[in-house]
């Protein structure tokens, strides 16, 4: 993940573009932020932000032939919004809040302004404004060219007089009735010329031109074949006073540089009208109709209907859908830049860790995204490269990383094959959190899938997925390698799987393998057993990592079919379907975050909810939501109850892993394999308020045996005189465990348990 | 200028445990780091500006410079009875112009609110190609400008600065910094060890806060909206 | 550790190898490669350490992120 990477994201994300509006207007009023100041009835800042880009607001407003209306995002909706009308609303009733510009110091370059319409007005405005000295030449015997053929119930001459005499009073030596020859020209002393003398008018400085017989003038810089010589205005386009105004503003940016001698093309973009890239997702907005103003202009009431009709264009599509970047407050394009800054050593600003390991990687954002940018996809790039550079926090996601450990671990894992043959055609991987969440169904679904695959072997192990999600790229390689060896030493059997998250890490990391999902095996064979009933239509909620698995989606509400079980789709389902939080292990570095996912994912149907994953389906039933797992209705009595019932804590997980191994071995070998470690024999008594702070603190029950153990055969512990406690602590791997506690008859009462990963070195010198 | 005496931490701390500017992160061996960056001929002139109780001044001595410590504080200067110093303001240190090598300013160059006149002072001081080197808090990271009023409220943290602040004020004062080095990791090493003293960093907070409510807008602030990190910089008199 | 809370958990307990009463010590413990002594109760004979819950939940704890904090 580097700069240059980082960059590309950034500017993928549109959210910062300017809405068409703003884009088509060549001077690009900010009509977003006047619509919204004018529909809280604020006038007065929606003048202010139309007099900074218009210096004359009230000509501009009569006269404009609305560009910024051509895109408008309400236009298909109920019509474009009203721009002109509404700025000429703010003017009637602020104009009087017009202040003199500060003015730079004055400089000694002198500027040539010939002609006095909008064009070389604003030229000459902008560059007063700069401190350079101006002299304005007009034909005529009065300023404003073009404007005084409006009709003066459009635009009369005295607001043309007006807001041009504000201008000229600002130090501008203004010379009437004189029309310049090549002659009269050379004359003149002065550093840099803007011609702004509309169509058809004299050549003073025999410039050249084109065929025919326009003026040759770049139409980025506004230069003509002399290099101190600038045009614009209606010699260059069919009369617009906006665009006149446009072109002045311009071509004096470009006297400005070339008076200061520098590049007068360097980062001059979106400059003038153009196309945006922001997009506004319209299709839920309801049409509103245009409110039209009254010949003398809006009421304030009618103003604020109309501004409130525009919709304040912007992309969001991802934020309005994913509660983690909600979360955040802000949009991926500023998330994307403190990320980097997160990474970035040289400025020193490391932002929040905790904000790059909150992400599920989801992917929901990209299938939203105008731009398909994913946010998920960058996140877990940041947590590689915080992994490989040692800026991950060694405590992050240590704790499932050692899930994933205990189950590939030799004791807990599973390879075997349904006759004791070396190979098998097809491979049974429930996944680890099956077998954790319920081990019961473990040998069943074994027995249903055997009854229609030949050689059906099974493997009980961690797919590898929380390596992945924790940017630890060289662990989970290594646990890919590890399976993969097996897989070959197995003849290549087929994977049957049960979990969509191991399908994504198997078909990422060793697409050679060909995989399939019990439920499509199920459809295949029609296994869905006949006439389950529900109470009530089941809305399906798709786990994440099934996002454009339709084989598996299609083959889930295939089995509902063949069930009777009455069921329908939530708004977000299939390739929009939500993360329930358990994904990118969020649920570790951002446990609120992922109640808030959850609470909002469990309120978007009344209904009770069907998944395919049993992690989901552990989080929704524990948010309070009743939701079945699919092997629920094809296996499990008493569905109610089952929807209703919490998942197992995580000492219970492991247990269960085991329990899962001891019953597939019964299954297929016959043989009993009870799997008891030393430790286990010491029996806890736990009240159901230790269970919780074990869980909180994250201490398995396993961890508690260990010491316990520990005490009892080595004596190193500490005794309470008064209440004839025992405190003893053992350190396994990284982190200490404490454990306060009692023998009652044959067990151990547990009066407190808690950890620390500061070591004990002994003695301080 | 800080002065010790007047500082929270100060009364807080024993003598063998000094406050930040007594007993600085890092200590000595960050000194003698940021000092070998400039490789100083033996036997330098080297001032060291708010010299406390003349630790650094020891080792200076030691190492064979002429070092000379000023400090605003009588009390602390009592503590240097061997060593050359005088009670002096850093932004009127009476030496004459051009006289030193090096100018030192041990955590608390941010602290003295007239920072850009003992900037001044210290290039007056130093001869053309002179070093002025220096050890301080900064803010590392800055989510909320208007944060920055909080800090004000502390005795030692009211004149925090940003990487890019500090640079350009020295910078502007005419020097040119060869050396920036970050040493959070020092600094919060030291945080650490006030933990395990006072309890919490909620407690070192309350101590550097003036009032209660002060301590508890400080340690929000710290908490999530301006990070604080450590540096050394070396920079020379140029032009 | 507050003395008040050290001397309440000396008058509480004991070795349980060797019997012997605990003394305040400074014990050095270390995280990422950072140390930093801590007066807490050892035995007398044996030099084990006891870190009560507070210590684990409070102190360490707070350093612990301190220090994972980049
Ligand atoms: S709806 Fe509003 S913000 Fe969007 S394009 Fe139209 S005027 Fe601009
Ligand atoms: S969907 Fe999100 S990431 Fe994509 S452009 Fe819109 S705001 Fe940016
Ligand atoms: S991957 Fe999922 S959780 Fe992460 S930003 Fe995208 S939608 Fe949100």
């Amino acid at each position: 993940m580097d700069q240059t990477r980082l960059r590309e994201l950034e500017d993928q994300c549109i959210q910062e573009c300017a809405p068409p509006c703003a884009a088509h207007c060549p001077v690009h009023v900010d009509v977003r932020a006047l619509t919204s100041a004018i529909a809280t009835g604020d006038f007065q800042t929606a003048f202010k932000t139309l007099y900074k880009t218009v210096p004359f607001p009230e000509i501009i407003a009569r006269t404009c032939n609305q560009p910024c209306q051509a895109a408008c995002y309400r236009k298909s909706v109920g019509g474009d919004i009203q721009v002109a009308a509404l700025e000429l609303a703010c003017i009637q009733r602020y104009d009087h809040l017009i202040t003199k510009p500060m003015l730079l110091p004055q400089k000694d370059a002198r500027v040539l302004i010939i002609g006095g319409g909008l064009s070389g007005l604003t030229a000459a405005f902008e560059l007063v404004k700069k401190g350079y000295q101006v002299a304005l030449y007009e034909r005529e015997n009065r300023l404003g060219g073009r404007l005084w053929s409006y009709n003066e119930d459009q635009l009369h001459g005295e607001v043309i007089h007006r807001e041009i005499e504000r201008i000229i009073d600002l130090g501008i030596e203004v010379h009437f009735n004189t029309e310049l020859t090549p002659a009269s020209v050379s004359s003149l002393q002065f550093d840099a010329c803007y011609l702004g003398t509309g169509a058809g008018a004299s050549n003073p400085f025999n410039l050249l031109t084109n065929p025919n017989h326009s003026l040759q003038v770049n139409t980025d810089t506004f230069q003509t074949s002399q290099a101190n010589v600038f045009a614009g205005g209606s010699l260059l386009r069919p009369p617009s006073t906006i665009f006149s105004v446009s072109d002045g503003r311009r071509a004096a940016i470009s006297i400005d540089r070339f008076l200061q001698n520098v590049s007068l093309t360097a980062s001059r973009v979106n400059e003038g009208a153009y196309n945006t890239r922001l997009i506004t997702n319209i299709s839920k907005v309801d049409s509103v109709e245009i409110v039209p103003p009254a010949p003398t202009g809006y009421s304030v009431a009618d103003a604020i209907a109309e501004a409130n009709r525009c919709l304040q264009c912007d992309c969001m599509e991802c934020v309005k859908v994913c509660e983690y970047l909600k979360h955040y407050g802000s949009y991926p394009r500023k998330y994307v830049r403190e990320i980097y800054n997160n990474l970035s050593i040289i400025m020193r600003t490391r932002t929040s860790n905790k904000m790059i390991n909150s992400c599920t990687l989801c992917g929901l954002c990209e299938e939203v995204c105008p731009t398909d940018l994913n946010m998920g996809v960058v996140n877990n790039e940041v947590r590689q490269t915080m992994v490989k550079t040692g800026k991950m926090p060694p405590s992050a996601h240590d704790f499932a990383l050692r899930d994933m450990a205990f189950s590939n671990d030799a004791r807990v894992a599973l390879n075997l094959t349904a006759d004791g043959s070396e190979t098998c055609d097809y491979l049974f991987f429930p996944g680890c959190q099956l077998s954790a969440s319920n081990p019961e169904y473990i040998p069943k679904l074994y027995q249903s899938l055997a009854s229609v695959l030949p050689k059906l072997g099974v493997m009980l192990r961690c797919c590898g997925a929380p390596a992945d999600w924790s940017g630890e790229q060289e662990l989970f390689a290594q646990t890919m390698l590890e399976f993969k060896t097996q897989w070959l030493a197995l003849g290549k059997p087929k994977l049957v799987l049960a979990c969509t998250s191991c399908l994504r890490m198997f078909s990422t990391a060793l697409p050679e393998i060909e995989t399939l999902s019990a439920w499509q095996v199920f459809e295949a064979h029609t296994l869905f057993p006949a006439s389950r009933q529900y109470s009530r239509s089941l809305a399906i909620h798709d786990p994440c990592t099934s996002r454009y698995v339709d084989k598996w989606q299609d083959a889930v509400r295939t089995g509902l079919d063949a069930m009777g079980i009455t069921h329908h789709e939530l708004e977000m389902s299939r390739d929009l379907t939500e993360c329930c939080g358990y994904g990118g292990v969020a649920w570790l570095a951002h446990p609120e975050l992922v109640q808030d996912i959850l609470k909002r994912r469990a309120s978007e149907d009344e209904a009770d909810y069907l998944t395919y994953c049993v992690m989901c389906r552990d989080l929704l039933a524990g948010q309070g939501k009743p939701t079945l797992h699919l092997l629920d209705l094809i296996f499990g009595e008493n569905l109610d109850q089952l929807a209703r019932r919490k998942g197992p804590d995580y000492s219970q997980r492991h247990e269960n892993r085991l329990r899962a191994k001891e019953k597939m071995i019964k299954l297929i070998t016959g043989k009993e394999h009870p799997m008891t470690e030393s430790y286990e024999r010491y029996t806890l008594l736990l009240t159901p308020e230790m269970r919780v702070t074990l869980e909180e603190r994250l201490i398995l029950v396993e961890d508690v045996q260990k010491v316990i153990e520990f005490a009892e055969t080595s004596g190193e512990s500490f005794k309470n005189q008064q209440t004839g406690h025992t405190l003893a602590f053992f350190k396994p791997n990284l982190i200490t465990y404490w454990v306060e506690f009692s023998r009652e008859g044959d067990a151990w009462r547990v009066h407190n348990a808690y950890s620390h990963r500061m070591e004990l070195e002994g003695r301080a010198s | 200028m800080p002065d010790c005496a007047r500082c929270s931490l100060f009364q807080l701390e024993s003598e063998n445990e000094g406050c930040l500017h007594l007993n600085r992160p890092g200590g000595l061996e960050l000194t003698n780091t940021a000092l070998a960056s400039c490789k100083l001929p033996a036997s330098a002139s080297v001032l060291d500006a708010a010299c406390g109780a003349g630790a650094t001044l020891q080792s200076l001595r030691d190492q064979g410079y002429g070092a000379i410590g000023i400090d605003l504080s009588m009390e602390m200067l009592r503590k240097c009875a061997l060593l050359t110093t005088t009670q002096a303001h850093c932004n009127q240190v009476p030496l004459p112009s051009l006289s030193q090598d090096a100018v030192l300013m041990e955590c608390a160059l941010s602290l003295s609110n007239e920072m850009v006149s003992a900037l001044t002072e210290f290039y007056r001081l130093l001869r053309p190609g002179g070093w002025l080197v220096v050890t301080d808090i900064y803010i590392r990271e800055l989510h909320d400008p208007q944060a920055m009023d909080c800090l004000t409220g502390s005795s030692c943290l009211s004149g925090a600065k940003t990487e890019v602040e500090i640079r350009s004020k020295i910078e502007g004062a005419g020097f040119s910094i060869r050396n920036w080095q970050d040493q959070t990791l020092v600094f919060k090493q030291w945080l650490a060890r006030m933990v395990f003293k006072l309890g919490s960093l909620d407690a070192f907070y309350r101590q550097l806060s003036a009032c209660e409510t002060g301590s508890q807008a400080l340690a929000n602030t710290l908490g999530n909206k301006i990070k604080l990190g450590y540096y050394w910089l070396s920079a020379q008199k140029t032009g | 550790m507050s003395d008040s809370s050290l001397d309440s958990l000396k008058s509480q307990w004991t070795c349980g190898k060797c019997g012997a009463p605990l003394e305040v010590a400074s014990v050095n413990v270390s995280y990422l490669g950072s140390g930093y002594p801590v007066d807490m109760l050892v035995c007398k004979n044996c030099k084990r350490p006891l870190v009560p819950a507070e210590l684990a939940l409070g102190k360490m704890l707070e350093v612990e992120k301190l220090m994972e904090d980049k």
